[in-house]
């Protein structure tokens, strides 16, 4: 009971102290602000990189969503601000994978005198899509990774939220802008995806993973 | 995994709700009955509960680098502040008073009457001018002269009472002699009506001081009659009741104005759009 208490004082203390800073913040005040930006920063630019699956395009997400918060400050209009600066941050890495589409990477490739581009096996390797590529890596991370990137954006970004980021349906419903039903059909959706897609990936998967698919495969043999 | 093909849609959302203990009792009660009959419900949500823990262990990635904002960074945050917002209003708004100054233009020249003389107008002063009479339909036609009363002008217009000056314009207490009406005499008098002979001219003093618009008075000739040649009747007068209609006005906002409202909006709004997709 005793901790109970104590813990809830502290809780209490922390929405305190931040309801004064975003004050202080919103009054102009840099120190009170970067405090905010402290507080949030590792949470928001691990979301961007599971959603950009890049850590310099998730950094530079970041950061443009700090100065979009910085810019927007007067129109916070209280509630979550971990919510309102994720909004921010989702944002911000949209805007990024539309500026990526609209400004698409050209592979560096050989050509021929002719200007017709080399067709060499090393050329056209990926070296990040095969499972065996992420499986010789030997982490289960990679292989995770490899399947939310290959998740449509917007059931990537829901289960970014709630199953990587720990975030609850309200506040992904709050954050995306979108109903608590929309946020729960992607999420379902978004899981059997990634079920089907680490299918691939079976050896590393935990030991309850490999159970199931050998039973699977003895079934269908 | 061989659940997935054998799981519909609703139960997987179900198993997803259920995971995150999102359910209501009522539903979360009925589920559970549900999970201990279904051996397929069981092994996905097994294997949810594995994906989950999975997602959820993945390990922090270190912060390349603090995103804190230095006084500089955070000023020119500040100025950049209202520089959208600011050329998108611009251009919003010169775009509304383009849309205001056409559409109030297009109601006024929808509705207001026509700036020009229409030919039935036209028409309508001309006979004013030269009335609808035998004398006009047979002789002008033919190149004959016509005879036309000339007016005081005294204000109003309209025929007179009775047959001898029926085809005569105005009204205004002057009695006019007509052209050769004796056909017209002989039977007012034996009616016993004495038609009046005599012409009254106001002298110079008694004349009105706000002039009627009445056509083809001539000044110099009143309470005569006067001949007219046909070439006369129609060209100088309609000619100047057209010049007495206004003149076509000129539109309430000088196109200059039009021209300077559209390029100031096509400019904010690129503006507005290049700092957007600098951005």
């Amino acid at each position: 009971m005793k901790d109970w208490l104590f813990g809830a004082s502290l809780a209490t203390k922390a929405i305190m102290e931040e309801t004064e800073l975003i004050t202080l913040a919103v009054n102009g005040d840099l120190d009170a602000f970067n405090r905010l930006v402290l507080q949030y920063q590792e949470v928001a630019y691990n979301v961007a990189y599971r959603i950009m699956a890049d850590e310099n395009t998730a950094a530079d997400a970041t950061q443009e969503a700090v100065i979009s918060m910085y810019r927007k400050l007067d129109t916070y209009r209280g509630g979550s601000f971990k919510s309102w600066f994720l909004r921010i941050v989702t944002n911000a890495c949209y805007d990024e994978l539309r500026r990526q589409r609209r400004r698409p990477t050209v592979p560096i490739e050989p050509e021929t005198n002719e200007g017709e581009m080399v067709e060499s096996p090393e050329w056209l390797e990926d070296k990040s899509a095969g499972p065996e590529e992420v499986l010789g890596s030997s982490e289960i991370e990679n292989a995770i990774q490899h399947c939310l990137t290959g998740l449509e954006q917007k059931f990537r970004v829901v289960i970014t939220l709630v199953d990587v980021s720990g975030e609850d349906y309200e506040t992904v419903a709050q954050i995306i802008g979108t109903p608590i039903g929309t946020v729960k059909s992607r999420l379902a959706r978004a899981r059997l995806k990634m079920q089907q897609c680490l299918q691939g990936f079976r050896e590393l998967l935990p030991e309850q993973f490999r159970h199931n698919t050998e039973e699977h495969d003895e079934l269908a043999s | 995994m061989n659940w997935q093909a054998k799981i519909s849609d609703k139960d997987i959302m179900l198993l997803s709700e259920y995971l995150d203990d999102v359910l209501s009792i009522q539903d979360r009660a009925k589920f559970e009955k549900r999970l201990q009959k279904s051996s397929e419900l069981k092994e996905a949500l097994e294997d949810m509960t594995v994906l989950k823990h999975s997602m959820r262990s993945l390990p922090s990635k270190p912060l390349p680098h603090q995103f804190t904002l230095t006084r500089n960074e955070a000023e020119k945050a500040r100025r950049g502040r209202f520089l959208l917002p600011t050329f998108g209003w611009a251009s919003a708004v010169c775009m509304i008073l383009l849309a205001v100054i056409f559409g109030s233009e297009f109601i006024y020249s929808s509705f207001s009457v026509p700036k020009t003389v229409s030919a039935p107008f036209a028409n309508t002063l001309q006979s004013e001018v030269a009335p609808e009479s035998p004398v006009r339909d047979t002789e002008s036609a033919s190149g004959q002269p016509v005879y036309l009363l000339n007016w005081v002008s005294a204000g109003g217009k309209g025929g007179g009472g009775s047959g001898s000056v029926a085809y005569g314009v105005g009204g205004g207490g002057v009695v006019v002699q007509t052209a050769p009406d004796t056909a017209i005499a002989e039977p007012m008098q034996s009616e016993g009506i004495t038609p009046r002979t005599e012409v009254e001219i106001p002298s110079s003093d008694e004349k009105l001081t706000v002039e009627p618009l009445i056509f083809g008075v001539r000044e110099d000739q009143l309470g005569q009659v006067i001949t007219i040649e046909p070439d006369e009747i129609a060209t100088p007068a309609v000619a100047a009741a057209r010049e007495a209609v206004e003149p076509e006005k000129e539109p309430i906002i000088p196109a200059n104005v039009k021209f300077i409202l559209l390029g100031l909006a096509a400019a904010f709004g690129l503006i507005w759009l290049l700092l957007r997709l600098r951005r």
